[in-house]
């Protein structure tokens, strides 16, 4: 096997690991870290990909700065109450089969299409993300692509971001009751 | 055009009634009053009638039929939908027997919600009945008939609920309403039928499809039939749909002669004729229709026959009647069923108005065991009652004789007609006349049983009440004389009404009759009066001389308790049809799903759904989680979809 | 149609309401100055005040932008373009839509203006949210690739989440914020993957090119490209049918309705559920024949349509409350328009049906809460049967207004809704779904029921002895009101020039 789909595989599994660990965990602080392993993977399945630029990305700014951010928001829920603590929910019990069904259908349908694990194989080592060139997911060709084809999406990202602003503003203003903004 | 104002004259009046309705109402003073209101209102309908009078004897006089359009509504796939009204012979009936009646009904009105607070409406409602009415029968379309025959419905259940501060009122116009939509289910389901396999809904073109080359197999015909017959049941209060009509005379009394006895309920009876190039296609449903018809007209003279309340005892005669007009029908008389529609018209409304009259003078008393003697105190209102009592039962020379005698003719002799029906029918004719002359004798013979105090306010209606009782007696009388048939006339009297409707009722199929000797036929004419004699005679000697207080209901007896409870009808759907629909949707929409997983723990009532429900509330923690589980079951359930192709 | 890079001249409408954003942003940012500047003379509280300044503030701003629209058809002589490497189709029969959805945003700032004071929600920050929710459904509707699609309805669902717990002092307008951002992030989880499966599928995010690249033959079946394609359509369907409320994905409708000011409802389930509507239209229904998909396309839609019209017209019976029931009531109308499209003929037809009923729905819904709206006073508010119990006799002229409204979301003639619905079922007709149309139809019978039933409590009911019947006389809501009823009654005598106007944007979605 290459070295480079095994490593491919490698995140992969750690990425749904990481994730499964974040549904179960009983401390948030373990889900969070469940959370940071399934990002830090998903950085390396884009590395692997050629996506560095994408990857480097994912690092900063998911592994980064919204970890810290979530970080904080479990260091000031209280801890104590049993509410936070537990497990599953009962419903849990119930939703794992059906997500379990969906994927077994999906997983079912794509074997029955490759014919067999041979099949994937050689479908992994032909993929053509894998083996793009080095100039793919490089810093230029993604400022190219944002600036260009995606430049009006990037700009209306902004604009989303400002009514998430507006939104958060709105929401959070507290005793205005009669006053309008305190 | 005319005919497209003969339709909108009645709206305007219905619209301009309406707006002043909510301006008096929002403004509390008055634009104008009642009086304004009722001149309006019957003004429209009188100059509809007027110009349908042009139309029909002007207009029509040399031609088949008049087919005027007044603008494309809308075009959906193969579907054309446009405004056009078309003018042939049956519709002409129909329309001078609706403007007619309804200017006559109009009149009265004037007088009968007089010192009403919401009579403006009231005219406004009654204005757009006549609109909705005149859309279903000058319509050429089906679209066009069916938006009248929800209309009609419609202004139907507003004036059964029109005292709608009376609960039990508003539940009578709340029955009404759904049991017509049952009905109009089936109109529907025809209407779709036939447009999935003739790609037109005019009628012209249905009846011709049928005529001349049916697609369909014989077993759709027949289903296409059925499922329109379903929607004349429902209209026209046919088994097993009857059930709204008695419960609908809460209404105003000009109201229940109107629609509930003179036009709309025979609306099912107009729609079977309209479409008999169907019908004639379809033998089993003309069976269906001759049967239906026949046990309607006999189990309803049943159940008149110990009612106690004036007007209940008039909505089971009409019913009836409806009974005899689909005995018509279903023997492939539909000329027949049109002219006993007419007569019925004349008399029923005349008997209507004469007992709006009876409680008018009353005091609002609609109980006829506690009535009796009214005959010297309002001698019109008695005569006129009367005259109409001898014309349903059948005396000659009054109308429903010539129109009912004709029926049971064409039941016993025609191709689709049957020996047994023609029995029923027989009966059932018995019965009218002995129920009717039960509640003249009850009603106007005899000693006073009421109170004092309606004795002394006893007295005789206003002219605006008496004027329309007359002309509607005298109609009563003659209307019938326009098809007499050719035997009993010798060929002297034309059969004006066979004649004119000839052409219209044999254009898609012949009904032919069996041949039997004039004797028979002569026998058989005998046999009907002889009928209404007997009817009268033992109500005569049952009634006629009655003496004190009569029995409280309570206290009735076997057959009499049966039929006074209406054959437990009503109890029976309650509990077969509405109870187990109420329960259905309260246990399990609203329970499992809404309660029991939604509200859970939080309401946690274990009641009806016991253990899976308490299962169900164990699983619920909150209830974002339950939310999201019924997407993970919709996205397993979608996915799943890909088995189709993979 | 001409492929651009950017001409202002197809955006006018929406850089006028960017412009606007910024007006009213500035225009909170000085709110004190302004307030002491103009408010001289009235009795008003200073929100209630400051709340109508912002209100017609948007207002004229509104106004501005619809001038905009019809003037950039005219700039640019009716023809469409797309503009800025495959990120928005603009002008044409689009213009017919954006009009709609501006006229939804108008007819809610309308009802808004007193009802903001009502609730002591601070209008700015209201009127702001609502421009970008409709900046978010007009770039909806014209998106042209998959990024777009995304954020724009993400554009246009936060202002909503915010807009829902508004009323802050009420928990449940909080608890419905809560579950609507809760399930709606897992909605557009779903909506990710599908597009996510699309471009593994096909290589494009482009909407137009994955949907010829999924076409038949050009896609061979069996082979891992066609499943991801098919999970992806499927994934899709399933984001976007949470938006416009299909059972199962419906359960957070009964409870955010209710829970969120009665304007906000009324524009979430017009505008959002329309523009959902459209983009549902746009993929699913397109003149590409998806081949060998459309079987699966047939049974899901087609399935989900029809347990939602059987669920919601079922669920509705048993509401006493009014919100609710017309939430029941939305979920069921959005299954009769999903059932249009579920015979896949990719016709034009399907798609000018769908959205012919979507127009008219925006002013039957509009009117039905504008009439809740206009009974609704400071401390008394109008949601339950109980509180519309003898409304005739006091406000005969809401009444009417309501009547009218149940009637056509009834489907009686002659309002707009029957017309609706005949569109809608000469589609199942004409694809010879019989059973379908039957088992719909049976239902509509059924929704008849809690239809009536309002006018039945408003017409024939005593009210409560200890509730009084009131109203706020707001003039704007009767505008509204006024609007909203001649357009059903209009629309439903004279059908023909919105049934164009349907067909041109249909026809300009593919």
């Amino acid at each position: 096997m290459d070295f480079n789909i095994f490593m491919y595989l490698t995140y992969g599994v750690l990425a749904i690991v990481g994730a499964l660990g974040l549904l179960i965990a009983k401390h948030p602080l373990r889900g969070a870290m469940g959370l940071l392993v399934t990002m830090l993977a998903l950085a390396g399945m884009y590395a692997q990909l050629h996506a560095h630029t994408i990857a480097v990305f994912q690092v900063i700014i998911y592994a980064g700065a919204i970890m810290v951010l979530i970080i904080y928001f479990i260091m000031l829920l209280d801890i104590q109450s049993q509410d936070y603590i537990k497990r599953f929910a009962p419903l849990f019990w119930l939703g794992a089969p059906v997500v379990a069904v969906i994927v077994g259908i999906f997983l079912y349908k794509l074997m029955q299409i490759l014919g067999s694990s041979a099949g994937v194989m050689s479908r992994l080592s032909n993929a053509p993300a894998l083996q793009s060139s080095e100039s793919y997911g490089g810093m230029k060709a993604f400022s190219t692509s944002l600036l260009t084809t995606y430049t009006f999406a990037f700009e209306y990202v902004s604009t989303l971001l400002f009514a998430a602003i507006v939104a958060v503003i709105a929401i959070v203003q507290l005793d205005w009751k009669g006053q309008g903004h305190a | 055009m005319e005919l497209f104002i003969i339709v909108l004259l009645p709206l305007i009046g219905a619209v301009s009634n309406g707006i002043v309705t909510v301006i008096n109402a929002a403004r509390g003073k008055q634009v104008w009053g009642e009086k304004t209101a009722g001149v309006i209102a019957f003004g429209a309908v009188a100059a509809s009638f007027v110009i349908s009078v042009y139309m029909v004897f002007v207009k029509l006089a040399h031609s088949e039929a008049i087919s005027q359009t007044a603008y494309q509504w809308m075009a959906v796939g193969g579907l054309k939908l446009s405004i056009t009204f078309m003018l042939d012979h049956i519709s002409a009936v129909m329309l001078l027997v609706v403007t007619g009646v309804s200017s006559v009904i109009h009149f009265y009105s004037i007088g009968y919600i007089h010192g009403d607070e919401s009579s403006v409406r009231y005219f406004s409602y009654l204005n757009l009945f006549v609109f909705a009415m005149l859309l279903l029968i000058l319509g050429d379309s089906m679209p066009l008939m069916f938006v009248g025959w929800e209309g009609v419905g419609l202004c139907s259940y507003l004036l059964i609920g029109f005292w709608y501060k009376d609960e039990e009122k508003a539940i009578a116009g709340k029955k009404a309403f759904i049991v017509n939509r049952i009905g109009d289910f089936g109109f529907l389901l025809g209407m779709f039928l036939i447009f999935a396999n003739i790609g037109s809904l005019t009628i012209a073109d249905v009846n011709h499809y049928f005529h001349a080359n049916p697609g369909m197999t014989f077993f759709w015909i027949n289903v296409t039939a059925i499922c329109l017959f379903i929607g004349a049941t429902g209209k026209s209060a046919q088994i097993p749909l009857y059930v709204w009509l008695p419960d609908a005379m809460a209404g105003p009394t000009p109201v229940s002669a109107l629609i509930h006895a003179a036009t709309m309920v025979t609306a099912g009876v107009y729609m079977v004729c309209r479409f008999h190039g169907l019908f004639l296609a379809a033998p089993i449903a003309m069976h269906v229709v001759l049967w239906i018809g026949a046990l309607t007209a006999f189990f309803s003279a049943t159940i008149a026959i110990f009612q106690n309340d004036i007007k209940k005892v008039l909505a089971y005669s009409t019913v009836s009647q409806l009974g005899f007009m689909f005995m018509a029908a279903g023997a492939g008389a539909f000329a027949i069923a049109l002219f006993h529609l007419m007569t019925h018209a004349f008399f029923k409304a005349c008997l209507f108005l004469g007992s709006g009259s009876v409680i008018h003078g009353m005091s609002g008393e609609q109980d006829i065991r506690f009535m009796g003697g009214l005959k010297s105190k309002m001698p019109h209102t008695y005569w006129t009652f009367l005259v109409a009592t001898i014309a349903i039962a059948g005396f000659p020379p009054f109308a429903a004789f010539f129109s009912k005698d004709e029926i049971l003719w064409n039941v016993f002799a025609s191709e689709y007609g049957n020996k047994i029906v023609w029995v029923i029918g027989a009966i059932a004719a018995l019965f009218t006349a002995f129920y009717m002359f039960r509640l003249v004798y009850l009603t106007f013979f005899g000693e006073f049983r009421g109170t004092h105090e309606q004795e002394h306010h006893l007295h005789e209606s206003p002219k605006t009440m008496t004027v329309p009782l007359m002309i509607l007696a005298v109609l009563s009388t003659i209307g019938g004389w326009i098809g007499i048939p050719k035997l009993l006339s010798l060929g002297f009297i034309p059969n004006v009404l066979e004649h004119y409707l000839e052409h219209a009722v044999s254009k898609y199929g012949e009904v032919h009759l069996h041949h039997y000797s004039h004797s028979i036929e002569y026998g058989l004419m005998g046999l009907s009066v002889a009928i209404a004699i007997a009817g009268w005679f033992f109500a005569k000697r049952k009634y006629a001389a009655i003496k004190g207080q009569l029995p409280d209901p309570a206290t009735y007896k076997g057959i009499s308790k049966l039929l006074y409870n209406k054959y437990w009808i009503d109890e029976l759907y309650m509990k077969i049809v509405v109870n187990p629909l109420k329960s259905l949707s309260t246990n399990v929409f609203l329970n499992i799903t809404d309660k029991r997983l939604i509200d859970g723990v939080a309401n946690g009532s274990a009641s009806s759904w016991g253990r899976v429900a308490m299962m169900f509330s164990k699983l619920q923690t909150g209830n974002i989680q339950s939310y999201g589980f019924y997407m993970i079951v919709g996205a397993a359930l979608a996915v799943a979809f890909i088995w189709i192709i993979f | 149609m001409s492929e651009l890079f950017f001409d202002p001249a197809f955006l006018l409408g929406e850089l006028g309401l960017a412009a606007l954003i910024v007006v009213l942003t500035l225009a909170d940012a000085f709110r004190k100055p302004l307030y002491q500047l103009f408010n001289g003379t009235t009795q008003l509280s200073e929100l209630e005040y400051r709340n109508r300044q912002a209100g017609w503030l948007t207002g004229i701003g509104f106004v501005i932008v619809a001038a905009l629209f019809i003037y950039t058809n005219k700039l640019t002589g009716g023809e469409p373009a797309i503009l800025l490497h495959n990120s928005l189709k603009a002008g044409g029969g689009l213009l017919i839509g954006k009009l709609v959805i501006l006229i939804a945003g108008i007819l809610t700032l309308l009802l808004s203006i007193r009802y903001t004071s009502i609730e002591s929600i601070p209008g700015i920050d209201y009127y702001l949210l609502l421009c970008f929710s409709l900046l978010g459904a007009l770039t909806l509707i014209a998106a042209e690739n998959f990024i777009m699609l995304f954020l724009a309805l993400e554009m246009m669902s936060i202002p909503i989440y915010a807009m829902v717990g508004l009323k802050r002092y009420n928990p449940r307008s909080d608890e419905s914020a809560i579950k609507y951002l809760l399930l709606g992030g897992f909605s557009s989880g779903f909506l990710l993957l599908g597009i996510s499966f699309l471009y593994g599928a096909t290589g494009s995010l482009v909407i137009s090119d994955v949907l010829t690249s999924l076409s038949f033959p050009t896609i061979e079946l069996a082979t891992p490209q066609a499943l991801f394609g098919a999970l992806g359509l499927i994934f899709l369907f399933i984001g976007l049918a949470f938006k416009v409320s299909l059972v199962p994905f419906h359960a957070w409708t009964p409870d955010v309705y209710e829970g969120a000011a009665t304007p906000i409802t009324a524009f979430m389930s017009v505008a959002v559920k329309l523009s959902a509507f459209a983009v549902i239209l746009k993929i699913f229904a397109g003149s590409t024949s998806f081949g060998g998909f459309d079987s699966i396309l047939v049974g899901m839609l087609g399935f989900f349509a029809l347990i939602t019209v059987m669920y919601g017209n079922s669920v509705a019976i048993v509401q006493t409350n009014v919100k609710r029931m017309l939430a029941y009531s939305s979920i069921a109308h959005a299954g009769y328009m999903a059932l249009a499209i579920a015979p896949m003929t990719h016709t034009v037809d399907a798609a000018k049906a769908v959205l012919f009923y979507g127009i008219g729905y925006v002013a039957m819904n509009m009117l039905a809460f504008g009439v809740l709206i206009y009974l609704t006073r400071q401390n008394h508010y109008c949601e339950t049967l109980d509180d519309l119990k003898g409304v005739a006799r006091k406000f005969p002229g809401a009444a009417a207004m309501m009547t009218i409204a149940m009637f056509s979301l009834a489907g009686i003639p002659p309002a707009v809704g029957f017309v609706g619905k005949i569109q809608i079922f000469m589609q199942l007709i004409n694809a010879h779904m019989y059973i379908t149309a039957v088992i719909a139809l049976l239902f509509s019978f059924v929704a008849l029921y809690f239809y009536i039933n309002v006018l039945v409590v408003m017409y024939m009911k005593e009210p409560d002895t200890d509730k009084t019947i009131e109203s706020s006389h707001q003039f704007p809501v009767w505008v509204a009101m006024a609007a909203s009823a001649l357009l059903i009654i209009l629309l439903g005598i004279l059908p023909t020039p919105l049934l164009n106007w349907s067909q041109q944007w249909a026809s300009i979605l593919f």
